[in-house]
């Protein structure tokens, strides 16, 4: 109803003239009637008291301040300049490149022309109302007309533009630092996260791999003690390898998230319980000791399997020989044929019993050699005469591996050369033995086809003759493989020395550079680190060197070579030395990169710098290092912030701490570098909010929604909490308490 | 060395929380405000805070510890444990020990010379 209408106008006028101004032949019911005139009186008031009268009121500061942003805005357009509120203004251009500077979407500046002010000025106006919410406060024709246009009036519309596009500016950039913030926030929980799971992974892996290195069960067969050392070396190569980058990805992404913690002002990350930097320490010392006890205890069992093996073939050689000639004559013995013999006979076979005799004084020597084998294989489960004989053999092997083949051929070059003489003896044997036929037959004797004078028939010669003539040409043969085997063995050697002693010290020397450059670089860090990754290049070029050297290790291995007197370097130095050179060369880019995360961190752009000392100097006025509030002020204004009261205040009790009413170049600088670097406190946080919530102590879910991205949004909405302060609403989130818990520090 | 506190309402009372679960750090006292309720009591600067209100923080989150305190009805009661750090210990306790043992000429020369 129409009083009601009049009443509500009433309340709002009064609120007016309560702030000072005076509404002169202004009332309700004009306004409630529709009275156009008053009404635009009234909203030009209006418009002076707020918009303009608080300039005026500090109108030195806020008017400079004004007019230095549009300045600083349409500095890169060159064919505006402004340098007051009437003249610059009168082409239009200065409107029109103030809406393209904030949203060359709106506007095609290229195609505007300073000859058609009219056209530049309704364009300008036009866009401002239909996108930017500024109603048309001027007129085209009246600014380009009048000779000095109304200064008032452009002020206050240019104005409107400032708190449009500084406000979206500086909401902008609150919901940027937010998102920054919490970007930074859910970065640092992922590699919390990942630093956990890979420590649980890794501890995990050595907590699996030591028992089985520590486990010193030994086989049975020298096949199966291969075949743990092929596994050995297997995992020496194949499985190892990627665990320690692992451990070396773990140390780096530890220090990483330290230092970015650090520099985004969180307290420091503390591991859980058995996941610390010292337990991994500690538990891969642990591995790579069973590693070491390990690789030496597998050798020293081949080494004795193969004694064992070599023992066990030389018992059944000689003892199944023995069996051979051993067979059958304890019957012979047991005969008691003598009882019945005549003289003769007796006599013949007392010449036959010393022949065995002298035969079996030859055997005793070997009888008791086999007896000697027998009783080492019998105590050779006794570690210590193992170790004693596996050396001994090992000492032999080492020092006659020339001598073994030499004197073994040597020894059967002689054998050969008495072929010749005992083939002689045979004939003569053959011979005898025809001669006795011969005279068995001329006389017809009934004689027993056996020698009553040896055991030995010419059957058993010609058969052993026969084997002999098979065996010496095997003897032959395997004598000479052995030869070629120990040739092959000695190019082995050589070959894997040869490569070991270009490696070795090749990876010594890139150990020093990559020292070197850490010690002496005095350029910029870029420089050093581009260096570090030129190494890292050549090192990633050089590892097939290491494969081909593992591939002559395994060779040397299978071959059941222990020794190498051509090189210093064992395939485990190298090994060992080679994980060093990655791991260093990883620690010391990852070093690099902390420093200049640091460095980047708490810096500002030169730039920005320059940019910043020329506004310092701007309102330097008595050009004495100092600036006072109502300078400061302006110079915020000018640079985008425009702030209320309790901002302001705040502000200044930050750059003035002393309350001297004058604010120093260098708490100028450190003022802006907080608000400008990438550091968040808190309090920056909470600020940020608060210009999204519109100076409001809580934020609505639906503020956020519009004003953040909806990832970060909703997560916002999901973990602050209910405000229950003063002129809490249903749905109020506090901001505040959700800020300082992101830090950690909250004042209670 | 356990002690408890209880500060008289309203809030705010003056000190600086940090620390919970969710950083992986022990509920400290990093801060007292001076002047404020919580300097006039035995509460001091390093601190930890072992319950609020007779609930345990050690599961505690900062947000949760944080929003216990400020749920206190009236008055806020703490259990605290006293942080003693080494330096303070030394010079307190240790020093004052040995020289009732050793008189203080002696036992600085002996000092110096290690």
């Amino acid at each position: 109803m129409r009083f009601h209408k009049i009443a509500n106008v009433n309340k709002a006028l009064d609120y007016i003239a309560s702030k000072g101004v005076k509404l002169v032949s202004i009332g309700a019911e004009e306004i409630v009637d529709g009275n156009v005139k008053m009404t635009l009186g009234m909203i030009w008031t209006i418009i002076l008291r707020f918009a303009i009268q608080d300039i005026s009121v500090e109108e030195t500061s806020a008017k400079e301040g004004l007019l230095l942003w549009c300045q600083r805005k349409t500095a890169p357009y060159r064919n505006v300049n402004i340098q007051n509120f009437h003249l610059s203004w009168k082409d239009g251009l200065g409107l029109c490149a103030l809406i393209h500077r904030h949203r060359p979407d709106l506007i095609d500046y290229s195609k505007l022309n300073k000859d058609d002010p009219i056209g530049n000025i309704n364009l300008a106006m036009e866009i401002a109302e239909k996108h930017l919410d500024i109603p048309k406060m001027l007129d085209a024709e009246d600014i380009v007309n009048t000779p000095k246009p109304d200064e008032r009036a452009i002020m206050t519309y240019v104005s409107c533009f400032y708190h449009a596009f500084a406000g979206a500016e500086q909401a902008e950039t609150a919901a940027n630092r937010i998102c920054k913030v919490l970007a930074v926030n859910q970065e640092n929980e992922r590699l919390m996260e990942e630093y956990e799971r890979l420590a649980s992974e890794l501890l995990e892996w050595i907590r699996r791999t030591i028992p089985w290195l520590e486990n010193r069960t030994p086989e049975k067969t020298m096949q199966a003690m291969q075949k743990k050392l092929e596994d050995f070396r297997d995992y020496r190569r194949k499985h190892k390898p990627p665990k320690v980058q692992e451990k070396c990805q773990l140390e780096i992404n530890f220090n990483t998230l330290q230092t970015k913690l650090r520099i985004s002002n969180r307290p420091a990350f503390m591991p859980s319980e058995g996941k610390m930097v010292s337990d991994i320490a500690g538990a891969w010392q642990r591995l790579e000791q069973a590693e070491k006890g390990y690789e030496e205890w597998l050798l020293n069992e081949i080494r004795r399997l193969e004694r064992l093996e070599h023992l066990a073939e030389k018992f059944r050689q000689k003892a199944s020989t023995h069996e051979q000639w051993a067979y059958g004559k304890e019957q012979i013995l047991l005969q008691k044929d003598y009882e019945s013999a005549s003289l003769t006979e007796v006599r013949a076979m007392l010449r036959k019993h010393e022949a065995f005799e002298s035969d079996l004084a030859a055997h005793q020597d070997r009888v008791e050699q086999i007896a000697a084998i027998a009783q080492e294989l019998k105590y050779v489960p006794f570690k210590e005469a193992a170790l004693t004989v596996t050396n001994w053999l090992y000492e032999e092997k080492k020092s006659s591996v020339g001598r073994l083949s030499t004197s073994l051929i040597s020894a059967h070059d002689q054998f050969k050369a008495t072929l010749p003489e005992a083939d002689g003896e045979r004939q003569a044997i053959l011979s005898i033995q025809n001669e006795v036929e011969k005279v068995i037959q001329s006389y017809s004797m009934r004689i027993s086809a056996s020698n009553p004078y040896s055991t030995v028939t010419v059957e058993e010669i010609r058969t052993k003759w026969e084997k002999v003539k098979q065996l010496v040409p095997q003897r032959d043969q395997s004598l000479q493989e052995e030869l070629a085997r120990q040739h092959a063995n000695e190019r082995l050697r050589r070959q894997f020395a040869a490569q070991a002693n270009v490696i070795g010290p090749w990876i010594q020397t890139k150990m020093e550079e990559i020292a070197r450059s850490s010690i002496e670089m005095t350029g910029p860090l870029e420089d050093q680190m581009n260096q570090l990754k030129q190494y890292e290049q050549n090192i990633i070029n050089y590892k097939h060197n290491i494969d081909k050297l593992e591939g002559d290790h395994q060779l040397i291995q299978e071959a059941l070579v222990f020794d190498n007197k051509h090189t210093n370097y064992t395939m485990e130095h190298i090994r060992v030395g080679w994980e060093l050179l990655l791991t260093t060369i990883a620690r010391t880019i990852n070093e690099v990169e902390t420093q200049i995360l640091t460095r980047d961190a708490k810096g500002i752009t030169q730039e920005q710098m320059n940019d910043f000392r020329a506004s310092f100097n701007h309102f330097d006025r008595r050009k004495n290092g100092l600036m006072d509030h109502d300078d400061f002020r302006a110079c915020l204004i000018s640079m985008g912030y425009d702030l209320g009261e309790a901002e302001f205040a705040r502000i200044m009790s930050l750059v003035d701490p002393n309350g001297q009413g004058t604010v120093t170049f260098q708490s100028f600088i450190d003022f802006m570098t907080r608000e400008t670097a990438d550091t968040d406190t808190a309090e920056q946080v909470i600020a940020s909010f608060r210009i999204l919530a519109s100076d409001k102590p809580y934020i609505l879910a639906d503020e956020l929604r519009r004003e953040l991205p909806p990832e970060q949004a909703q997560y916002c909405i999901k973990r602050m909490p209910q405000y229950t302060g003063p002129g809490s609403v249903p749905g109020a989130l506090d901001y505040t308490s959700f800020s300082s818990a992101l830090y950690g520090e909250s004042d209670l | 060395m356990a002690y408890s506190v209880t500060l008289n309402g309203p809030g705010p009372w003056g000190f600086r929380l940090q620390g919970g679960k969710d950083f992986n750090m022990p509920l400290t006292i990093s801060r007292i405000t001076p002047g404020s309720k919580a300097a006039q009591s035995q509460m001091n600067q390093g601190d930890l805070v072992v319950a609020i209100d007779g609930v345990n923080t050690d599961s505690m989150t900062h947000l949760e510890a944080q929003n216990k305190i400020k749920s206190a009805s009236y008055n806020l009661s703490l259990t605290l444990q006293k942080y003693v750090d080494i330096k303070t210990t030394i010079i307190s306790v240790l020093i004052p020990w040995v020289e009732s043992v050793i008189p203080r000429v002696e036992f600085l020369l002996m000092v110096w010379h290690l």
